[in-house]
């Protein structure tokens, strides 16, 4: 998909998770959005006219496939949207996100087609996807494992145990997408626990670390991206600084939104902006 | 021959008929006798360092990759510093992983209360999907082993230091969800589980010379728990007793408790910790303390038998 294409892409992405938010009655309109572009880019994207993850909603467990695994919680429902749209299952499951009797937990779980590995708990995810990279070297496969957490996740210790196994064990398969939309629940990063400079930190566990000034612009995805092709025998971290609310002008950056829904009028104001970004009636 | 052996032995063993096993462990090869294994297979063999709550969450990634990850460490850290790694990440999407948990309770001795973890049944048992075990002696944790790798899905398997006198009878089987009767008896029923099975047998006999008829039953399998014969064995007998090197909230005594209360209500004594921590200590001396040796056991049943 062509940069064009993607921006239509995550406006669509953009309207079918803040419904899908506004429905369940769950919250992160602000953390969700700042994500969108970095899981738009690995769903849909393209590098040298290869898509930038393998997968095929009708071959799960294909021996090529890449593994993409969400470990932000609050951006589940951007997840989703884009799983439903690829054909993994029914748009309409949407509908009931995180409701009595859905398929669609309120965090991923295996159950779910697409949903490679559960990622129900803050701070496990690192440590997921290194056992998977760890079982594709072991079989000498190619796969690759792609993972997107929050910046406030690395407050976790277990993070820091994972980015050094990760690093002991050379998995160069691994690539981290650290979301920092400079937020959490309780206030700033910086004010509530202040996670500090990410390059040098991961540097000196052994990382290769690739800074992406604008996380929600796709030729600075795709740029980062490409430069991986070329790093070898090492974990990679895509340290992106996103914007909280982004695509809602009114959202953006603005704390009262990172972790609240939105309203009605509010959804309906949204929604006939961004339909006009993606094309629709 | 200590019980802690037939984890490495029965790895070995089992290694060429489950090709897709891994080993993950944090920074306890030597204590877990896992050095013959990690020579032989050492792409098999993954340590973390003292890295628990990551190796845990990482075995999720292997079983993505079609492999059956044994996790393994002393009790305190692989379920009790991971227990919500283990909860959440393992047993919520009924994983089929291992684990092995080593020095449970007293038997961890001059380690100290940190290391003697006396609620790693408790913590175990309650999570929706899990099995848990305690072997009696070194020929059950072998079988163990077998039926855990035959078995779909999470399993605890709780090992302590040590004791290693055979117990069971040669050629016994483990099955899951099934409980034997030992040593038959009239009078009290003692229900045991590993290191105490063979300290229960050794205090039945005792109290043969008090003229009191006293059943042994080994409840190795604790999760799933052979109710029927939990019941029939205690409608034999004028009491029934639990004896754990574990406390006596949430464990064993809190099993045979439930199933009683449904089944048979009757009045259930149990021997174990009394709601209180360890100290360190050679294992002989904190069980003699606690009144877990043979002769503490022996005395706490003839307390019980002339209370009634």
């Amino acid at each position: 998909m062509e940069v064009q294409d993607l921006e239509k892409k995550a406006a669509w992405i953009r309207h079918n998770a803040l419904t899908t938010i506004q429905k369940s009655g769950m919250s992160g309109t602000g953390s969700s959005m700042s994500s969108v572009e970095i899981l738009t880019t690995l769903y849909y994207g393209t590098l040298n006219r290869k898509p930038v993850a393998m997968f095929d909603p009708a071959k799960p467990g294909w021996a090529e496939q890449d593994y993409i695994v969400l470990g932000k919680g609050a951006a589940t429902a951007v997840q989703y949207s884009i799983l439903a749209d690829l054909g993994f299952f029914d748009q309409s499951e949407l509908d009931h996100y995180s409701q009595v009797n859905s398929l669609l937990q309120s965090r991923p779980v295996s159950k779910i087609p697409g949903i490679v590995a559960p990622a129900v708990s803050s701070g496990h995810t690192l440590s997921i996807v290194s056992g998977i990279a760890m079982g594709v070297k072991m079989d000498r496969a190619a796969n690759k494992v792609f993972a997107v957490i929050d910046v406030s996740d690395l407050q976790n210790g277990q993070v820091l145990e994972a980015a050094t196994s990760a690093a002991h064990y050379n998995l160069d398969n691994l690539i981290l997408f650290i979301d920092d939309a400079e937020f959490q629940a309780d206030g700033t990063v910086r004010a509530v626990m202040d996670t500090g400079f990410i390059q040098a930190k991961l540097d000196s566990f052994g990382w290769r670390v690739i800074r992406v000034p604008d996380g929600n612009d796709f030729d600075d995805l795709l740029n980062a991206l490409l430069k991986t092709y070329t790093m070898s025998r090492r974990p990679i971290c895509i340290w992106c600084s996103t914007v909280s609310g982004k695509g809602i002008d009114f959202a953006e950056r603005k704390h009262g939104y990172f972790n609240a829904p939105l309203s009605e009028p509010e959804l309906d104001l949204i929604s006939s902006k961004l339909k006009k970004l993606y094309g629709s009636d | 021959m200590e019980v802690i052996n037939a984890f490495g032995e029965s790895l070995l063993a089992l290694a060429n008929k489950f090709k897709n096993v891994v080993v993950l462990n944090s920074g306890s090869t030597m204590e877990l006798g896992l050095e013959d294994f990690s020579k032989l297979y050492d792409t098999r063999h993954f340590n973390f360092g003292h890295g628990v709550e990551n190796m845990v969450s990482a075995a999720v990634g292997f079983t993505v990759r079609g492999k059956l990850p044994i996790i393994s460490d002393f009790s305190v850290y692989s379920v009790g510093r991971a227990w919500e790694q283990i909860r959440n990440d393992i047993c919520c999407p009924n994983l089929n992983i291992k684990i092995l948990g080593y020095g449970s309770g007293l038997s961890s001795g001059i380690e100290g209360a940190g290391y003697q973890i006396l609620e790693d049944i408790a913590l175990m048992r309650v999570l929706p999907n899990m099995k848990v075990l305690c072997p009696a002696d070194h020929a059950e944790a072998f079988s163990m082993m077998e039926a855990m790798m035959d078995d779909y899905g999470p399993s605890y398997l709780r090992i302590s230091r040590g004791h290693g006198s055979r117990v069971l009878p040669e050629g016994s089987k483990f099955e899951f969800g099934k409980s034997h009767v030992l040593r038959d008896g009239s009078d009290i029923c003692l229900f045991a589980t590993g290191s105490m099975v063979f300290t229960a047998l050794k205090a039945a006999e005792l109290l043969e010379g008090d003229g009191i008829d006293v059943m042994v039953v080994n409840v190795s399998s604790i999760k799933p728990l052979d109710k029927d014969t939990v019941e029939e064995c205690s409608r034999k007998v004028k009491l029934s007793v639990t004896v754990e090197d574990h406390s006596v909230i949430g464990g064993l005594a809190a099993a045979i408790g439930e199933v009683l209360s449904e089944r048979n209500p009757v009045i259930l004594k149990r021997i174990g910790m009394q709601d209180r921590f360890g100290e360190s200590g050679k294992t002989v001396d904190l069980y003699r303390k606690y009144n877990l040796d043979v002769e503490g056991v022996s005395r706490q049943l003839n307390a019980f038998w002339r209370e009634l």
